[in-house]
Formats: structure tokens, sequence, C-alpha cells
């Protein structure tokens, strides 16, 4: 038997098959087992059959070999009764009759019980006939005698003849009984026959016995490593189930450091760039300080104080002095464009510096309210969300259309939400690069469900669109149609909104047509901080 | 008549681009020179000379492929590049590493600045990323300072010329 193998345990891959195997042998050995019982069945029902109508044949042919003792008696009997009747004539027509009658039911006997008996006894047999018909023929003539004597009136004679029938008389009985005796010899040597039918279909019984015994084993043990298997098998799932949770766990720590470390990404890149500009600018103010003017005005101004009261002749007639008031409107002229340079850097400056400081400011918002939850405005927070990638290359000539419906608090995790809308914006942003400057447009939308249990924020650009089947994997890990891009960013994002109790969904009508992000959350805030239902459009 | 150098700058970011030029070619009005002129006329004496500052021709390229291009044509007139700034991280097309390896393959003789606000790679991943052998890479991290930036620029195009 198969079953015998002990299986290593947890060896899954090498035992499926071997399983499958086992089963089917197993289904076939039950199968071989039932219909060997069924077959067996049959033979002992078949088997009864046939005892129970051979002893119905073997009652009716003694019955019959009763009948013919009794039709012996009924030839013997007018033989008898004339010494009573003195009637020879009436009797022997009777002897007539029970003759015939006689001889047709021992011809009938040996025409129905030879072919059964002839088997074993058949010379025997035919030989007890032979004495029966002897033996009746010998009582026969003495009968005949008897009568005739009686005819003849001579019944003396008679009575001397009687003795010598009823001894043929009792010959034809002893034949008759040997034939019975035949009989039941016969009888016994069938039924020995059929012990040993039945015998042999024991040791049969005794094989299926074992069968059962096998099959009822096999399927116990079966079941058995069956149970023990779907237990480990159901073992196994619940901690392959524990270790793929644990891993998507770790898998979301580090979509969502990633996520941070994208934003740290983009700071350091926005300031670094600024800061660029910044120093560029320090430089050209100094420089452009540096140069002028200043002492050649001096030198003008002492040249002037030089001639006293002679500075209206010198400035006439001297061939430097006519030079000089020209020189002079040079020299204002100069420094104008030297103090516009100045302003000019000294604005781009400030610019820069106020840029840094809205990027840092933001940062430090979202790093003090880390975990919290807290009432926000949703609108400053897409407000700080805009300043963060508003520096960013791909804002350039974007046009921001804010669609706010006056939510004026929400309790909310600012530092995630933040995240999740640098992340839409910058997505957004990417996506037009190929939309010529002039066309790009963002719009933003704050809304409130109609029944007020959630808030969406949307981004709505009108760059490269998105396909159908990029939709489908959008969210996916990994994801990113960027040839920069981790596909960390929307994962993670989807992630973060989900944890809050809220979901990111994108919608876009195909390649080239835009895409439209909507991040929802849950709104729990007093309906009280929430005044007019109206729309409040406005440009950027 | 000052040295003539060409210069290529390759970044995503255009104020980047105005930087450079700000930087390198600082811009000299009309004016000055006549005012030169009077006053050296009125104070009997040449005051200051016009410093002998070296000329840079400077070209932008926005992408790495598009800077490739551009070196490529350069090789081809005969007009080449003397140095070349490149910023690291570019997207959506090549990086500041994989351009200046194409770079360096295209114009051997290129001298090649790596600059970024935020690196990916250590300058020491860079210099094993990338076999130079004769000093052609030179690295800098924004905000840059402007002397800096033109010093390297004239030294660098000088070797590059001296070569």
């Amino acid at each position: 038997m198969p079953l015998s193998h002990s299986e290593p345990r947890g060896a899954g891959a090498a035992r499926t098959p071997r399983w499958h195997v086992l089963y089917y042998i197993l289904a076939g050995f039950d199968l071989l087992t039932v219909v060997v019982s069924l077959l067996l069945s049959h033979q002992v029902s078949r088997l009864y059959a046939e005892s129970v109508r051979a002893n119905q044949r073997w009652a009716d042919r003694f019955a019959t070999l009763n009948t013919l003792s009794e039709a012996a008696g009924r030839v013997n009997a007018p033989g008898n009764d004339v010494f009573e009747t003195h009637d020879a004539a009436r009797e022997r027509v009777r002897f007539d009759a029970a003759n015939a009658a006689f001889e047709r039911l021992l011809a009938e006997v040996q025409a129905n019980s030879l072919s059964v008996l002839a088997v074993c006894h058949g010379e025997e047999y035919r030989q007890s006939f032979q004495n029966i018909r002897e033996s009746m023929a010998a009582m026969r003539s003495e009968a005949e005698r008897i009568f005739d004597h009686f005819s003849k009136g001579e019944s003396e004679l008679a009575g001397g003849r009687m003795a010598a029938m009823d001894r043929r008389y009792a010959e034809v009985n002893a034949a008759i009984n040997r034939v019975q005796n035949h009989a039941r010899e016969a009888q016994r040597d069938a039924l020995a026959a059929q012990f040993a039918q039945a015998r042999a279909l024991r040791h049969f019984e005794y094989v299926l016995a074992g069968s059962i015994l096998l099959m009822i084993v096999g399927v116990t043990v079966y079941g058995h490593r069956l149970s023990t298997a779907v237990r480990a098998a159901e073992y196994a799932r619940r901690r392959g189930a524990i270790e793929r949770e644990s891993l998507e766990h770790a898998l979301m720590d580090a979509s969502r450091r990633a996520g941070m470390a994208e934003v740290a990404t983009g700071l350091l890149h926005n300031i670094g760039n600024v800061l660029n500009s910044v120093q560029a600018s320090t430089s050209v103010a100094q420089r452009t300080a540096g140069e002028m003017r200043t002492a050649q005005f001096r030198r003008a101004t002492e040249l002037m104080r030089a001639q006293g009261g002679a500075l209206g002749q010198y400035l006439s007639d001297d061939e430097k002095g006519r030079q000089l008031p020209g020189y002079l409107d040079m020299l204002s002229e100069a420094m104008a464009e030297d103090q516009q340079a100045l302003i000019r850097e000294l604005d781009h400056l400030a610019r820069g510096l106020d840029h840094v400081k809205n990027v840092i400011g933001s940062q430090q918002r979202m790093a003090k309210n880390s975990t919290m939850v807290r009432e926000v405005s949703p609108k400053e927070l897409f407000e700080d969300a805009v300043r963060f990638v508003s520096a960013s290359h791909d804002f350039d000539g974007v046009t921001l259309r804010r669609e706010f419906e006056p939510i004026a608090a929400a309790m909310l995790d600012q530092h995630r939400v933040l995240q999740i809308l640098v992340n839409l914006l910058t997505n957004a942003g990417k996506a037009m690069r190929d939309t010529p400057a002039a066309q790009r447009r963002i719009t933003l939308r704050i809304a409130a469900a109609s029944d007020a249990t959630a808030l969406r924020f949307e981004v709505q650009d009108n760059g490269v669109g998105i396909s159908r089947e990029q939709l489908a994997s959008l969210f996916s890990h990994g994801f990113t149609t960027r040839p920069d891009g981790h596909g960390f960013g929307l994962h993670s994002a989807a992630n973060a909104a989900n944890e809050m109790g809220g979901a990111l969904t994108a919608e876009s009508d195909g390649p080239g047509r835009g895409a439209r992000f909507t991040l929802q959350l849950p709104l729990r805030t007093p309906l009280a901080a929430r005044p007019e239902q109206h729309r409040s459009a406005q440009p950027a | 008549m000052e040295p003539h150098y060409r210069i290529l700058v390759i970044d995503d970011n255009v104020d980047i681009h105005a930087d450079f030029r700000k930087i390198l070619n600082p811009e000299t009005r009309a004016s000055s020179n006549a005012l030169r002129a009077i006053e050296s006329a009125l104070f009997d004496a040449p005051i200051a000379s016009q410093r002998n500052a070296p000329q840079f021709e400077i070209d932008s390229a926005y992408q790495g492929e598009e800077g490739l291009r551009l070196v490529q044509e350069s090789v081809r007139q005969n007009k080449r590049y003397h140095v070349v700034f490149c910023d690291m991280r570019m997207p959506p097309g090549w990086n500041g590493l994989r351009t200046s390896l194409e770079l360096m393959q295209a114009d051997p003789g290129l001298r090649i600045v790596i600059c970024s606000a935020y690196c990916d790679y250590s300058a020491d991943e860079i210099a094993a990323a990338i076999p130079d052998r004769s000093g052609q890479l030179s690295f800098r991290s924004k905000p840059f300072v402007a002397e800096d930036i033109v010093r390297l620029a004239r030294s660098l195009a000088e070797s590059c010329v001296a070569v």
C-alpha cells in the first residue's frame, strides 16, 4: 500500500502529486471491493435459490416414489380382495387398470429422475428399476394365476398362490425402497456439492472481509493524513498571511519614507536652486556697488572746489572745464543705472529669500504637527502645498485656478494630507511638461460632500492624461511612467489616504486630455464651522 | 584682444542659465568707455584701464541629450566648447552622470563640471562610475560662489587651450 510511505513534513510541492495518486489508488481499490462484494452477494443468493429449488425437486421426487409404492399396493390389492369378493372378473378389471397406472407412473418416474440420478448411480439405478419391473412381472403372473383359479372355482389353489403373490409384492416394495435409497444418496451427494460451493464462497468471503478492512483502514489513514495536511496548509497559509502583512507594513513604511525623501529632495533642490540665484544676485550687486564711480564723483567736486570763485569761467572757457557738465550728466546717468541694477538684484534676492522662507516655514509647520490630527484650514493646507511646488521648473507659466468651498476648519492629519497634496501637485506639474507654457492650467478644488460627511481635495490638470490601462495600475506599488520616478509616490499616497479613512482616486478622459485626482477624507468638524454653501472661484 | 572661451550650460532649470550668464559675463555699459575717456582728460591720469577679463560665449541646453547634440555639432564645425557645466538631476532625460559619459566620448578634450543642488551620488561614487583619466571632471555643489565659478571656468578653459 502506498499508505505506508512516510512523508516528510512541509515538503508541500512534492507531496501534492503523491496525494493525488494515492487518492486514485484508494478509490480504485474501494470500487473493486464493492464490486466483488456485490458479486459475492449475488452468488450467495443464487446458491440459496438453487438450493431451495433443488430441495423442492427432491421433495417432488420422493413424493413420486411414494406414489409408486402406493400404485404397487393398488396392483397387489385386487389379488387379495378377490378372496372376499369372489368376483374374479371385476377384480381382474381393477387389476388391469392398476397395472396400467403403475406402468405409466414407473415410466414417468424413471424418465424424470433418471437424468439426475444417472449421473452418480446410473447403472445401479437402472438395475433397480429393472428389479422393480421383474418383481412386478412375477407378482403379476401370481395374481393372474389367482384370478384364473377363482374363475375356475378353485379357491383352494388360489389361496395357495396368495402367499407367493405377497412374496413378490414384498420384493417389489424392496426394489422401490432401493430406488428410494439411491435417491437419498444422490440427494446427499448434491447437498455435499452445494456445501463445497458454499465453502468455496466462504474463502472468498474471508478475502473480501480482509479487503473491506483494508479499505476502512486506508480511508481512515488517508482521511487522517488529509486532515493533517489540510491543517498544515492552513497553518502555512496563516503564517504566510502574517508574513505578507508584515512585509506590506515594511513596504508601506519604506514607501512613506520614500515619500518623505521625495519631499526632502524637492526641498533641497528648490532651496539649492533658489540660493544659487541669490548668490548670483549678490555677486552682481557686490560688483555693481564696488564699481560705482563715487571716487570719480568726488574728484569732480574737488576739481570744481579748486577753481574757487572762477568756477563759472572755468566751466565756460577752460578746455577741461567745458567737459565737466557733460561728464557730470553722464555720471549721474551711470549712477542711476547702477542704482537700477542694484534694486533689480536686491528685488531678486528678496524674492528668493522669501521663497526659501516660505518653503522652510511650510516644512516647519509640517514637522511640528507630524502625527497630530488637528483642526486645520483646508484652504491653507492647499496653499502650503502650492508654495512647496511653485518654485519647481515644472510650474513655470502654470495658471492656478482655485475653486474653494468655504470650509473653515477640518480635523486632518496635516502632515500626511500635505504630503499627498504635494505629490498630486508635483505629478500635475510634470504631466504638463509637453503642454505649451501659456496653456498650462491646474485647477484646485475643495468641496464638501452633500451630506457633509466627507471633504474632497481635487487637483485637475490639462497635461498628458492617463490611458485606461495606466489608470488600472496607477496606484500599485512601483508604478511610474516617468524615467526618473520610483513609483512610490501615488502608492504611498493612496495608502496614506486609506489609513486616514479616505480614498485617493484618479480620472482621465484618456491620453492628452488631462487628469483629475481626488483625495476624499472624512470631514470631522462641527457644522458651525462651515458658513454658507456657495462656491467662490478665485482666479490665480 | 582678450581670450574668448566657449561654455555650455546643461541644466533643466532656466534660472540657473541666467545665473551663469550673470556671473560669467557681467554686463558692461556702453557709457563706461566714454566716461573713462573723459576722466583721463579731466583728472590727468588713467584711473583704471578696463579689466583684461576673458569673454565667455555661453550656450544653453536644458536636457542631457540636447547638450550632447550641441557638443557633437561643435566638434563637427571645429568650434569646440572649452567647458561644460552640467546639472545632476534633469528629469525626464539623462542625468548628469550619463550625460558626462556621453560628452567625454563625443569630445575627449572637453572639461566638464558636474554641479547639483541635491546629489543622488557622492563624489566618490561618481568618480567610481566615470573613469576620469586626465582630470576632465570637476564637481561643484549649488549654491556655488560666483568668484569660484569664474575662476574655475577660466582655469579649465586655459588648461583646455593649453592641451
